[in-house]
């Protein structure tokens, strides 16, 4: 019990580590007690204003943005892992990605004028009708099989991509450079009101998945154990699916597509606090924000030609990590 | 890595294009003994490195770029031209004349199909592979790829050679070069701290050893992304705000739009406190043909009008130039 | 006493065109060890799964104390009635005891945190399958015969009057067996529990089994005690194969023992394929 409450107490401070350190670090220098300063509403004495307002209006969005998208891909993560009982899904496993890639390029070759906001949203209705054809398409009388999603993700997610490259292929030059950075991820379009609206979503999927957690808990048993074991799996699998969906559509909307956080996170946090989803949950929420809070820091500054993709930073450290842990358990994730 | 922005803006004039010019001079020195000889057979050398040769006057030409579309119209040339890209669209004439497929995706077929015999194309845009397979099918293909503008005026001369109008060529690039000369010529100072952007959202902005660097720099500017290792680095709205730019420029394309509201509200850059962010035609700036002088020209002008309305106002409320 | 805890009337399911069971009558008594016996696809898994809600008959009709199973909550079934069957391979690391845990969901459900009761109970249902010194033990690191024997700690936890239990000696080498079937009549013995055992294994179901169910091309062939039911003819109708049935020496129970065939080796694959075993 004690244990378990100093994992949580670390997790949390390394939670927040990150986000001062988010605070702190950029082209233009703050100091540690100014951000201190700043953030205790204190005025800006000794920071300048500039500093403040790149703190408050600049950092801080973004590393609430990082906080919450990383979070929420974590968790859909985990709950895909459970639902398909398969270690190695993530959230894009099932067309999610592709629907919103497909949104995204709809909003910047279509829409004229400002795809500051028409973006993010038909990336979201893109994402949602992706992740509804493939379960709909799954979807047997006798209720809807590991198989036939994994397959049918496969198909759609297929047919997606093909529909991006025809875009691609077709689009007028000028058009493209925008969606393509999107895709890579991209967590520089946080703003407090994106944040604002992006953090119901958010909090409504982790609440319902955390509500969940018993009944991921017996998923991994299979669904007939499950069944016998007195959980209404196909009710279950469904909302777990559908929320698991629109957590990960929702992020992806407002952050483009940011690859390996919902695979890996969800290892690193069983390693510590075991498959238990009463505790998975909320672990995998602060390490996937503390994670892609650090990625970003590390893509603001460390490239030498300005930003670079968050999604890239993430893959690039993900991936080495991943084989780590697949060595480390003898080849089994 | 880094230059002093005080001598880089004052040097940019005659020295910016310092490592080009021995390049160019030895691009003229390959040039010299054809030079004498400008008749037919023609053995130049492109930016490839490959010897190509023409046995006679070309009679159809296809151009695989708009620029250099362009420098066919300017050598008075463009009867030949039996096929153009769907970007060639200067002068208006241009888009009237058979199209062979993009800049990226030329289509074979229908570039052997227009029975040309000589292809002009570019080292970057178009694809290598594809211009090895007319190559193989015996049509003479001539590939150039400007770094500098200094290199653009050269490859006007050389490809007034190759259409048969060596003195044309001359001629036209030694006026471009005047133009060119005389901008450089003009009041430098202050020195606006420039941002060349060629996307407003990511914000990607033009680094060094680039076109647009080089239009900044020959009018007195100083390159603001200067500092930034990569040909095009992608800015965050911090590295915006750090830079500080006194002028934005914005190649205006399809697709660019202004910047977001987030953006510009940013009144700690001169350019968005004073309003300071102009948008030239794309076409203009990002194209290395004959019009990237008005570019320069325009370029220019946006930076005389600034030192106008900064000598008008008092020093300090406009913001420094530091 | 209840002798109808389960029973079964006319009971028929096909898969497609092929008819899995067709009028299958059945009656298991509570506290019974009973066991249904029968060759592969006799049609033994198919009987347990309409008990267990999972799949519903096409004709006849099913019932769990006189109600049928799809009348009852997800939750109310599953504290009557447990289930050990093959579960297949976990890839997440979860501990024994995290497992067995997981048995009690029906009576914290969704929102509830395990109770001290909980925590008895699964303490208990360690120590009747031997597993209280593996109880942190992750589930990957046990052989096949400790993980079925968490498998039926799980269902223990759940606390349910009844338990069926599909092939769980299947891939499990003779000690485990013995072993298996001793923690189940134990159970039957000190809980109450009944237990409907599937299983094509002879010797132990004749030595452990109190009633038997012999099943056989989807029909029920015989049922009743051991010694009424495992006669030789008995056998060869639903095994296909001939057997000497006498008693065990040391037990007095039936004891079933295959008797070679006497003609060559390929002439004895082929007359087994001629009068090859039900289903």
């Amino acid at each position: 019990m004690r244990n378990r409450a100093i994992v949580f107490l670390l997790l949390a401070s390394s939670f927040a580590g990150a986000v001062v350190l988010s605070l702190s670090v950029g082209p233009l220098p703050v100091t540690l007690g100014q951000v201190f300063r700043i953030l205790s509403g204190g005025s800006a004495d000794g920071a300048g204003e500039t500093a403040m307002r790149v703190v408050l209006t600049l950092r801080l969005p973004r590393a609430l943005l990082g906080a919450l998208v990383g979070g929420a891909l974590s968790s859909s993560g985990v709950a895909f892992q459970a639902l398909l009982r398969n270690p190695l899904a993530d959230p894009y496993i099932l067309g999610v990605s592709g629907g919103a890639a497909v949104g995204a390029m709809t909003a910047r070759l279509l829409l004229p004028g400002d795809s500051f906001l028409s973006l993010p949203l038909c990336a979201f209705l893109g994402a949602a009708l992706a992740a509804s054809v493939v379960f709909v398409l799954a979807r047997r009388r006798s209720g809807v099989s590991r198989e036939r999603l994994i397959l049918m993700g496969v198909i759609v997610g297929a047919f997606l991509n093909a529909l991006i490259m025809m875009m691609v292929a077709l689009a007028p030059p000028g058009r493209i450079p925008g969606a393509v950075y999107w895709l890579m991820g991209d967590l520089s379009l946080g703003t407090l009101g994106r944040v604002g609206l992006l953090a119901p979503y958010v909090a409504a999927g982790v609440v319902i998945l955390f509500l969940l957690s018993r009944g991921m808990d017996l998923l991994l048993l299979g669904d007939e154990a499950a069944f016998q074991s007195g959980l209404p799996v196909e009710r279950v699998k469904t909302v777990v699916y559908l929320t698991a969906s629109l957590l990960a559509g929702s992020v992806v909307a407002f952050s483009g597509l940011i690859g390996f956080v919902g695979l890996i996170v969800p290892h690193g946090a069983r390693s510590i606090v075991g498959s238990g989803h009463r505790r998975l949950l909320p672990a995998a929420f602060l390490l996937g924000g503390t994670f892609l809070i650090l990625a970003d820091v590390l893509a603001r500054t460390a490239g030498p030609s300005g930003e670079l993709p968050v999604g890239a930073v993430t893959a690039l450290s993900g991936a080495p990590f991943f084989l780590y842990l697949l060595r480390r358990n003898g080849g089994k994730p | 890595m880094r230059r002093l922005p005080d001598s880089a803006g004052r040097a940019a004039g005659r020295a910016g294009t310092h490592w080009v010019l021995p390049v160019a001079v030895l691009l003229l020195l390959f040039a010299l003994p054809l030079r004498v000889q400008a008749s037919f057979p023609l053995v130049m050398k492109d930016d490839r490195g490959v010897s190509v040769r023409l046995d006679a006057s070309p009679r159809r030409v296809v151009s695989l770029a708009p620029n250099l579309t362009e420098i066919v119209f300017l050598l008075g040339r463009e009867d030949l031209l039996v096929g153009v890209t769907r970007f060639c669209n200067y002068p208006a004439r241009a888009a009237a004349l058979p199209r062979v497929g993009g800049i990226v995706d030329p289509d074979v077929e229908r570039i052997v199909a227009a029975d040309p015999d000589l292809v002009l194309c570019t080292t970057d845009g178009n694809p290598k592979e594809r211009v090895r397979v007319l190559e193989a099918m015996g049509i003479p293909c001539f590939a150039v790829g400007p770094q500098n503008l200094a290199a653009v005026f050269h490859t006007i001369e050389r490809i007034g050679k190759l259409l048969g109008v060596p003195g044309k060529g001359r001629r036209e690039a030694e006026s471009l070069r005047a133009r060119a000369e005389r901008v450089s010529r003009e009041k430098r100072t202050p020195s606006p701290r420039v941002l060349f952007v060629v996307s407003t959202s990511p914000i990607i902005a033009a680094g060094n050893g680039t076109f647009l660097d080089e239009l900044v720099r020959i009018p007195g500017g100083r390159n603001a992304a200067g500092r930034f290792a990569g040909r095009y680095p992608r800015l965050s709205v911090e590295d915006l705000i750090a830079a500080g730019p006194d002028i934005i420029l914005v190649a205006g394309m399809t697709g660019v739009e202004g910047f977001s509201p987030d953006v510009s509200r940013w009144a700690e850059v001169p350019a968005f406190r004073n309003g300071d962010v102009v948008t030239l035609d794309g076409d203009l700036v990002t194209r290395p043909g004959p019009r990237m002088v008005a570019a320069l020209e325009g370029v220019a002008k946006v930076f005389s009008a600034w030192r106008e309305r900064r000598a008008a106002s008092p020093v300090g409320e406009r913001g420094s130039t530091r | 006493m209840r002798n109808d805890l389960l029973a079964a009337k006319g009971l028929t399911f096909r898969y497609g065109e092929r008819a899995v069971l067709s009028g299958v009558d059945l009656l298991v008594g509570e506290g019974e060890v009973a066991v249904l016996l029968g060759p592969n696809g006799a049609g033994k898994s198919t009987l347990l799964k309409i008990f267990s809600g999972l799949i519903r008959p096409h004709a006849g009709e099913a019932t769990i104390l006189d109600r049928s199973p799809s009348s009852y909550g997800r939750r109310e079934m599953a504290r009557i009635l447990s289930v050990v069957g093959q579960d297949p391979p976990l890839d997440f690391p979860m501990s024994v005891e995290e497992y067995v845990m997981l048995g009690r969901f029906p009576h914290h459900g969704f929102f509830g945190q395990p109770t001290a009761a909980d925590r008895r109970e699964v303490d208990q249902a360690l120590a009747m399958t031997s597993l209280s010194d593996l109880r942190s033990r992750g589930l990957g690191e046990l052989s096949a015969g400790e993980r079925q024997r968490t498998a039926v700690a799980r269902a223990i936890a759940q606390g349910a009057k009844v338990m069926l239990l599909d092939e769980p000696t299947a891939f499990l080498d003779i000690y485990h067996r013995v072993m298996f079937f001793e923690i189940v009549t134990r159970l039957a013995k000190s809980c109450g529990v009944t237990a409907l055992i599937a299983s094509h294994d002879l010797a132990l179901c004749a030595e452990y089994g109190e009633r038997i169910i012999l099943l056989a091309k989807g029909k029920v062939r015989a049922a009743g005690r051991p010694g009424e039911v495992l006669t030789p003819g008995n056998i060869r109708e639903a095994f296909g194969v001939d057997a000497v049935c006498d008693r065990n020496p040391a037990t007095g129970a039936v004891r079933v023992t295959p008797v070679r065939k006497k003609t060559g080796r390929d002439e004895g694959e082929s007359a087994l394929r001629d009068s090859g075993p039900a289903g």
